[in-house]
């Protein structure tokens, strides 16, 4: 059952963001060869490297923010308000056991990132047992986040209603400077060739990609606050066009910070 | 007989104490649950279903019960079928007075659609059915009548007439009739106590 629901809340993000989900296809077929070279090294650092050494935990970081980005994408696509539903016909257990095993689906990337990073290391038995570590501590925290869910249900008092409303404005521009931060990654390739051809289709790309994640980005923001608009629109009408235009500066900031990189890169 | 017995329970919702150390034991039988706004009759209901825990105490409720409540909700672009079929698995619902229940209800021109572009009303219908149809024992009704047209809740009240399940039920809209026999519970200063 909860696998029935996880479906169709996934169906209908993607029904509802097709333009994201096609730059990020499109963003993770461009890094594929930098995934595929560097992709093992973390999981390599992590199971030759002690725990003294800064490349241990160099590691550790990455796999630490590769599978909380999973988690937060997860949650976020994944939401909470059919948990009552499906806790009500199947059982909590069936709800823990369908939640665990989406997240880990999600963090299946990372995971495989790990086993790639395992093939390259010499004691394998070593290896193997830290990756199982590695799983369960995933398993085990996904299971504590499936309890913080239900109890959620029993604690819909929002605390912070600003800091909420924050968050809801920031989270998703701090998922799209992510995306601003990989693309200036992939314009770095401009200085290891002299291609003019090469260097203009990439930067038109990327000035594409980051600019459909911008009006993505709005739009994500502009859904979260309809709420926020229609209490504006009780109080006075006029609060509305002053939201709306907020929103426009807010795009408009956000289009023109990675242009003017990509201008002084160029 | 299946009892709900409540053993010093105590259930706080984020600062709000709503239910302070309460002991009650509740025979099988149609109780109305009474109470003013904001006193915890909704979360009184959701913690018979479960989906509550208590905050200290322990609560004893023989039997899974069925539960109509907002607080329910159901995917939006889930059809009928899939959610009746999702029932069928795991609930091994009645399905032949789920069909009987459709019919008195007037939902069967809604049983191609999905869950997202019903009306209010029918999905509270849709809701009504599931939980009359379902398989538990106590029955949990939290404001059934809402959204539902006069011959819906003349249906609701005629069918809660005739049904022998326990149940309990919040209804401030005053639509309920024909409880039999009707006994009060009602819910205030974080207790709850037998009229």
């Amino acid at each position: 059952m909860y696998r029935t629901c996880e479906k169709h809340q996934l169906r209908a993000f993607s029904e509802s963001n097709r333009t994201l989900i096609k730059v990020a296809a499109v963003f993770t077929l461009m890094i594929q060869p930098v995934l595929l070279i560097l992709g093992p090294l973390p999981g390599y650092l992590l199971y030759t490297f002690n725990i003294g050494n800064p490349g241990f935990w160099l590691a550790a970081l990455i796999i630490i923010g590769l599978s909380s980005l999973s988690f937060i994408i997860y949650n976020t696509i994944v939401k909470p308000r059919h948990t009552a539903w499906v806790i009500h016909v199947a059982g909590y257990r069936h709800f823990c056991i369908g939640y665990c095993r989406g997240q880990l689906l999600f963090a299946a990337p990372t995971l495989l990132l790990l086993a790639l990073g395992l093939a390259k290391t010499e004691s394998l038995g070593k290896a193997l047992v830290f990756m199982l570590l590695i799983i369960a501590v995933h398993v085990l925290a996904y299971s504590y986040a499936a309890t913080r869910r239900f109890e959620k249900l029993s604690r819909p008092v929002n605390r912070h209603p600003r800091l909420h409303m924050m968050l809801q404005i920031v989270s998703p521009a701090g998922m799209h400077y992510l995306a601003y931060l990989i693309a200036l990654a992939m314009l770095s390739l401009i200085w290891f060739t002299e291609s003019t051809l090469f260097n203009t289709v990439l930067a038109g790309s990327i000035t594409f990609l980051t600019t459909t994640l911008a009006v993505t980005q709005f739009k994500i923001v502009k859904h979260q606050l309809t709420g926020y608009r229609s209490f504006l629109w009780l109080i006075e009408p006029g609060l509305v066009r002053t939201l709306s235009r907020a929103l426009i500066l807010w795009l408009l900031f956000l289009l023109t910070l990675p242009l003017g990189i990509i201008a002084v890169l160029w | 007989m299946t009892n709900i017995e409540l053993n010093n329970v105590s259930v706080k919702l984020g600062d709000n104490l709503i239910l302070d150390s309460v002991t009650l034991a509740l025979p099988e039988g149609q109780y109305q649950l009474t109470g003013k706004n904001g006193a915890g009759k909704s979360t009184f209901l959701q913690l018979l279903s479960g989906l509550i825990m208590p905050s200290s105490g322990s609560l004893n409720v023989d039997d899974r019960p069925d539960l109509v409540a907002d607080s329910i909700q159901i995917p939006d672009n889930m059809t009928i079928t899939t959610v009746f079929s999702l029932y069928d698995k795991y609930q091994r619902c009645d399905t032949t007075q789920r069909n009987q229940l459709v019919d008195a209800f007037q939902f069967s021109d809604c049983l191609t659609a999905t869950v997202g572009k019903l009306s209010q009303g029918n999905q509270q219908k849709l809701k009504l059915i599931l939980a009359l149809s379902g398989n538990g024992h106590w029955l949990l009704l939290d404001e059934p009548f809402n959204g539902l047209d006069s011959t819906s809740a003349a249906t609701l009240n005629h069918i809660l007439a005739e049904t022998n399940r326990p149940l309990i039920v919040i209804d401030h809209s005053e639509q309920l009739t024909n409880l039999r026999p009707r006994r009060k519970l009602h819910i205030g200063d974080q207790s709850i106590a037998l009229v």
